[in-house]
């Protein structure tokens, strides 16, 4: 079995030196390489595939972010990790659409290997490599044109109404899934732990909310699609949106902020491989099977939030969408609360066509006694949770 | 002088004092030269901006002309017969002078002529205004009869003086933030791989600490039983093992490699120290070249990514100066010339000269770069005159530059040539004053 192969990139000798130096423990399980700019980089990997790339971002000639761009496109399958000893926010934000994990100088050795080596681990057992590489090509996830006007505007009104800006963001998938992956990082200062969207909406602040609305709307095109890509980014985020407003009452308070995120991500993975497409890479996207390149979107979806880094009881909450699920004794968790709340909206206007109602299973996770012990018409809540979707600014 | 024009000199009102009755002919004027003085006197009290009044030796106004009722917003009439003292300095807003203190006041003591000052006057509505007055007591003999008072109205002055400092209070701010941002890429880098290096180093000891535990075991007497072959087997096994070539190899490099790198963050916040060094109003004799030096340093971040920067450092001698105004300066033709490099281009070359010409040092800072086209050549020494994008420059680095060198009493030149470069020559008397000689 070959070795997986991790490759540095640094304009300082210095610093690939202390690398190379303090990671030679890992010799037995990586082949590392060591390159001192963005071209010798890319030859390295023209010359053989890799599995993660770490770079410094302010290099002469081509920068980190101009190099891990490449990448994303050249070699998608290579997972990108920015090691950077710089500060300035207008950079970060060019990091935060290339990058997939963000790492400060100074970093120590235990937490570089910790990143490396998940990176390394792969989420889908029986398309490992095919959905890194679709998911590896999404830099930013796109948002429906009238969501982008609903943000924008919600920006501009910050100072009359500061409820909108993070209620704008919270329906927005694409948006929410990268500000959980940048919320995971120093780089972007600090991190609220298990945190709603609205905290991590004003722990970063609003210049860099700006920011990256206005980076993620140049990297997505909405004249792409055909009507029928259209109608089914509609209906999927329809179906996201009424999930996480209902998630809100189905999940115990601890549970809420991931179990919304989860909600509202559960169909990333459709829109990390047309995001693909948008960005020009051949894939074959087949809306019935909900499948690209013959790999179940959900796999796709799970694979990106592993390379993002989001929280895991998210990605593990998106993995079991589909999975009749056996509640547990002690309560529903994450996970639970989603597949609820998803088989309930099955019942309304807002459901995902493709999945059933489930009613079985269903009845019994009602009577599960966290659920039980509320008097609450769960049918009637439902419909509200998708009209409410429906009349939303994209809907 | 028979009628007064106007009510303002109603001096007669009030028993004059001989000199302070400036509306009427001086002594040996001739009556002639009625019209001349008619003249005169209109154009003191009626013409003149700076204000002016006269008091007793109570310091009661006796006259007072147009120009100083106006500022004062009290009319001539209501100011006649009252202590300038109370009517100026009373108020919370005044400047707290006691009555003894005052000028105004005159007493035996104080019959020194003040000359110039600045003081705070309040008008009638309670607002102040800052003034520059002059205060000169009329002496008669060895008393004082009172004080005549000259002043304008500087509060616009001070306050656009106040603009200037706090402009370059900004300025100066400006440029620390983008510096600090690349002062801590520059602590980052080599604080990562001190770090790194000082994990292996530790590792590298633990590693060679067993060996030696291995060939202290051969040596003991424990294994004195076992050959002699078995015993270098044993230490070769452990040998390699530790893989004591690597080691034997890396450690040294690693050991030079920490040292440097807190060598670099030490002579880096040398050079911060440095830089912002005596930022006070007191100029005194120093070295440039080592300015230079550390301005270098400092923007090492700003310059690295697309330009080498050449040092050409004459002998000069230590001009007397303030090194931060200076350093500041230096800074702002630094940055200037990386950001002058073109975008994507190749790289640039930053070079500083530094030479003894009569009795001024020059300073030269040229740059490969885009150079500066013709028609704004003569307006970059403006403030807020920027080419840079928004939220980039201010467009006060080379206003302030220029405004550095005259306080030094020297002068900053440009050349450029478009597409080949631009030159800043900086020319500094080495006595810190124009046309002096050290």
């Amino acid at each position: 079995m070959t070795k997986p192969k991790v490759l540095f990139v640094d304009d300082e000798p210095r610093i690939l030196d202390g690398l190379r130096r303090s990671l030679r423990a890992k010799r037995g399980e990586w082949e590392m390489s060591f390159a001192p700019g963005g071209v010798p980089a890319l030859e390295v990997l023209a010359a053989a595939a890799h599995d993660v790339i770490v770079s410094d971002m302010r290099m002469p000639g081509m920068d980190g972010a101009e190099l891990l761009t490449r990448v994303s496109t050249q070699y998608p399958g290579v997972a990108r990790v920015v090691l950077s000893g710089q500060a300035e926010a207008d950079a970060a934000i060019r990091v935060a659409i290339c990058g997939h994990r963000f790492l400060t100088k100074p970093t120590e050795t235990e937490t570089l290997t910790g990143v490396i080596d998940q990176l390394i681990m792969k989420t889908s057992r029986a398309h490992g490599a095919l959905a890194r590489r679709i998911a590896g090509t999404a830099r930013a996830l796109p948002t429906l044109p009238e969501q982008v006007a609903e943000l924008n505007a919600a920006l501009t009104e910050q100072d009359s109404n500061a409820a909108r800006l993070p209620n704008a963001v919270a329906h927005d998938i694409g948006l929410t899934a990268k500000l959980l992956q940048l919320s995971n990082s120093m780089f972007f200062g600090a991190r609220p732990k298990n945190a709603g969207i609205a905290a991590v909406v004003s722990a970063m602040g609003v210049p860099t909310i700006q920011a990256l609305v206005a980076a993620t709307d140049d990297h997505w095109s909405p004249t792409t699609w055909d009507p029928r890509t259209e109608e089914y980014l509609r209906s999927t985020w329809r179906h996201a949106v009424a999930t996480a407003a209902l998630v809100e009452s189905v999940a115990s308070p601890a549970h809420r902020p991931y179990a919304h995120a989860a909600a509202l991500l559960q169909d990333i993975g459709a829109l990390a491989a047309l995001a693909g497409v948008a960005a020009g890479m051949p894939h074959h996207i087949d809306l019935d099977a909900r499948e690209c390149d013959g790999v179940p979107f959900r796999e796709v979806g799970v694979e990106l939030m592993h390379l993002w880094g989001l929280p895991a009881p998210v990605a593990a909450a998106v993995a079991e969408r589909d999975t009749p699920h056996e509640a547990a004794e002690a309560g529903l968790g994450v996970t639970g609360a989603v597949r609820i709340a998803h088989l309930l909206v099955q019942g309304t206007e807002a459901r995902d066509p493709a999945d059933g109602t489930h009613e079985e299973e269903l009845k019994a996770l009602l009577a599960h006694p966290q659920m039980a012990a509320r008097s609450c018409d769960w049918a009637a809540a439902a419909d509200t949770a998708s009209d409410r979707a429906g009349l939303l600014p994209a809907a | 002088m028979s009628v007064s024009p106007t009510p303002v000199l109603a001096s007669a009102d009030v028993a004059p004092t001989a000199g302070a009755d400036i509306d009427k002919p001086k002594p040996g004027t001739n009556i002639s030269d009625s019209t001349a003085a008619e003249a005169f006197r209109a154009a003191v009290m009626d013409h003149m901006a700076e204000g002016l009044y006269t008091t007793d030796a109570e310091g009661r106004v006796n006259s007072v002309n147009r120009a100083a009722a106006a500022m004062l917003g009290w009319s001539p009439e209501e100011l006649m017969g009252r202590s300038m003292h109370d009517v100026v300095h009373a108020a919370a807003d005044g400047n707290g002078h006691s009555a003894q203190d005052c000028p105004f006041t005159p007493s035996g003591k104080r019959a020194e002529q003040a000359g110039d000052s600045d003081d705070r006057y309040v008008r009638k509505d309670g607002s102040v205004l800052e003034v520059s007055h002059s205060v000169s007591p009329l002496q008669v003999g060895t008393l004082v009869a009172g004080v005549v008072v000259v002043f304008r109205d500087v509060t616009e002055l001070r306050e656009q003086q106040r603009r200037q400092v706090e402009g370059s209070h900004d300025q100066k701010l400006e440029a620390l933030g983008r510096l600090s941002a690349g002062l801590a890429h520059e602590i980052n880098t080599p604080i990562q791989f001190v770090g790194d290096n000082t994990r292996f180093l530790a590792e590298a000891y633990q590693t060679m600490l067993e060996l030696l535990l291995v060939y202290r075991e051969c040596l003991g007497p424990t294994s004195g039983q076992l050959p002699w072959e078995e015993r270098k087997k044993l230490a070769e096994d452990a040998e390699e093992k530790a893989d004591i070539d690597y080691l034997a190899e890396e450690v040294p490099g690693a050991v030079e490699q920490s040292l440097e790198g807190i060598d670099r963050v030490a002579s880096l916040v040398r050079a911060m120290k440095a830089f912002s060094y005596k930022d006070t109003k007191e100029h005194s004799y120093a070295d440039l070249n080592e300015g230079i030096r550390t301005t270098v340093i400092v923007a090492r971040n700003e310059v690295k990514y697309v330009a080498d920067v050449v040092l050409d450092l004459g002998e000069i001698p230590d001009v007397l100066c303030s090194l931060g105004d200076l350093n500041q300066v230096f800074l702002n033709l630094l940055v200037n010339a990386a950001d002058a490099m073109p975008e994507g281009g190749e790289r640039g070359e930053i070079k500083i000269t530094t030479r003894v010409e009569g009795t001024n040092v020059v300073l030269s800072f040229a740059d490969n770069g885009t150079g500066i086209p013709e028609e704004i050549r003569k307006t970059i020494f403006d403030p807020f005159f920027t080419t840079k994008e928004v939220g980039k420059g201010t467009g006060q680095g080379l206003a302030l530059a220029r405004a550095v060198c005259e306080k030094h009493g020297g002068t900053i030149e440009v050349n450029s040539e478009l597409g080949a470069g631009t030159e800043f020559v900086l020319t500094l008397p080495v006595s810190g004053k124009r046309g002096g000689s050290s």
